[in-house]
């Protein structure tokens, strides 16, 4: 994507400009978006929803990050309205959380833990995704957050705390 | 207790590193060190050759075109020598279906938005507009009134209006048939300003093929459904324009065809 999509674009450039991010990129939004979602027939909603949004309202790429960077943000932001149901969080969530439970601890706490930390909010939501399930370093998260680094360490020291939190109280 | 965890070996790199290499986005300086890293680094290899066939294959898939912004609905322009009709899936099954779609795609005034009597356009009036998904396949599209939609595919409608309000929408086809899509409650629904909001459920279209004309009522109060009925019949039957006091009303009209 360029920086014509932000300023006084003709449509035509907007349009050619996604025509060939939608070409190049696309895949990157489709794997996120069925990774998140776990369904690919939502992950090609996703794409739509995505590019549909560009199309609608293309000053939301402001050129300060590469075109991958700008999709990773974009396509997470999509995927977390969609997962607003506090059930689907933690199922996704699941696959960062171990739970390290006590001898008598019952599955259903797990449940509960993982449920608690689903009910992050949503910018906690979005690192403890970036930092646990993407594994990407605090340069990269502040990239595609567009923070510096030292918030990015702020935020995922926080999602550890509410992680604790939760932890007790399940 | 409830502990994070993070696997990766360290120096390895994330799916967005890899993404961002393949793309040819990084500076040259982590381009290299990543390049590095993956000629010495038989994990993030295999990880750099997964994320390259799967680009591959999205290039290669037959994917639906890049989505264009949705055209405003326009007032229905029936045809008479047209006797087809459309006829909505069973309300349960209507109901069940709650389909994801796109937002935010469309601006009020587009070259389809209506113009009002003398040939100018009325700023602010409110629209009914749809997309449609197109079976059990990704694609989702605008509709414009006058599609051709088939059995089988859903239809999501949408409204764009300056100021908050509620709304119903109904249809009725050539027989004079009512069916209301929209809500499902005997009373309007509230609905928010703004811009191509889409209702919460989709309609499956069945296998009966016709035309129908689509109405949607935008109204100061929640005005009873059933007053929206006899709006519709009446306006079948004595062929003039539905309306209620305290609307306004947005149509659309849809050709339902078998291919």
């Amino acid at each position: 994507m360029t920086r014509k999509l932000a300023g006084e674009a003709t449509p035509d450039t907007e349009r050619v400009d996604l025509d060939r991010i939608y070409r190049d990129h696309g895949h990157v939004v489709v794997r996120r978006a069925r990774r998140l979602l776990g369904d690919e027939a939502e992950a090609s909603e996703v794409l739509q929803e995505v590019f549909l949004s560009l199309l609608d309202r293309p000053g939301q790429f402001e050129g300060r990050s590469a075109v991958t960077t700008f999709l990773y943000a974009m396509t997470t932001n999509a995927c977390l309205n969609r997962l607003r149901n506090r059930r689907r969080r933690a199922r996704l969530l699941a696959d960062v959380v171990s739970v390290d439970v006590r001898p008598d601890a019952s599955h259903e706490a797990s449940l509960d833990a993982a449920l608690l930390l689903a009910q992050l909010p949503e910018r906690l939501a979005r690192v403890a995704i970036y930092y646990y399930l993407d594994e990407m370093t605090h340069e990269e998260i502040a990239d595609v957050l567009g923070v510096s680094r030292r918030q990015v360490g702020n935020l995922v020291l926080r999602v550890q705390e509410l992680a604790r939190k939760a932890a007790r109280a399940a | 207790m409830l502990e994070l965890e993070r696997n990766r070996s360290e120096g390895c790199l994330s799916d967005l590193r890899i993404d961002l290499y393949l793309a040819g986005e990084l500076q040259p300086a982590l381009r290299d060190s990543a390049g590095a890293h993956l000629r010495g680094c038989e994990s993030c290899a295999a990880r750099l050759a997964e994320l390259e066939q799967d680009r591959d294959r999205y290039r290669r898939a037959d994917r639906p075109p890049l989505p264009r912004r949705a055209p405003v609905a326009s007032p229905a322009r029936p045809r008479a020598s047209v006797h087809r009709w459309l006829w909505p899936a069973a309300a349960a099954a209507v109901l069940a279906l709650f389909v994801l779609w796109p937002r935010g795609v469309e601006e009020l005034s587009g070259p389809s938005d209506p113009p009002a009597a003398g040939g100018t356009r009325i700023k602010g009036r409110p629209s009914l507009g749809f997309y449609v998904k197109r079976g059990d396949g990704a694609e989702v599209r605008a509709g414009a009134s006058g599609d051709t939609v088939r059995p089988g595919d859903r239809v999501r409608f949408a409204t764009t209006s300056e100021e908050a309000g509620f709304l119903i929408v109904a249809g009725v086809d050539p027989a004079g048939r009512v069916s209301v899509y929209h809500p499902t409650g005997a009373r309007a629904e509230p609905i928010a300003a703004g811009t191509d909001q889409l209702l919460p459920t989709s309609v499956v279209l069945d296998d009966v093929l016709g035309s129908e004309l689509v109405v949607g009522f935008f109204c100061q109060a929640a005005v009873e459904v059933s007053a929206v009925r006899r709006s519709l019949e009446r306006a079948h039957a004595t062929g003039g324009e539905p309306g209620l006091p305290g609307c306004r009303v947005d149509q659309l009209r849809l050709e339902k065809r078998a291919r």
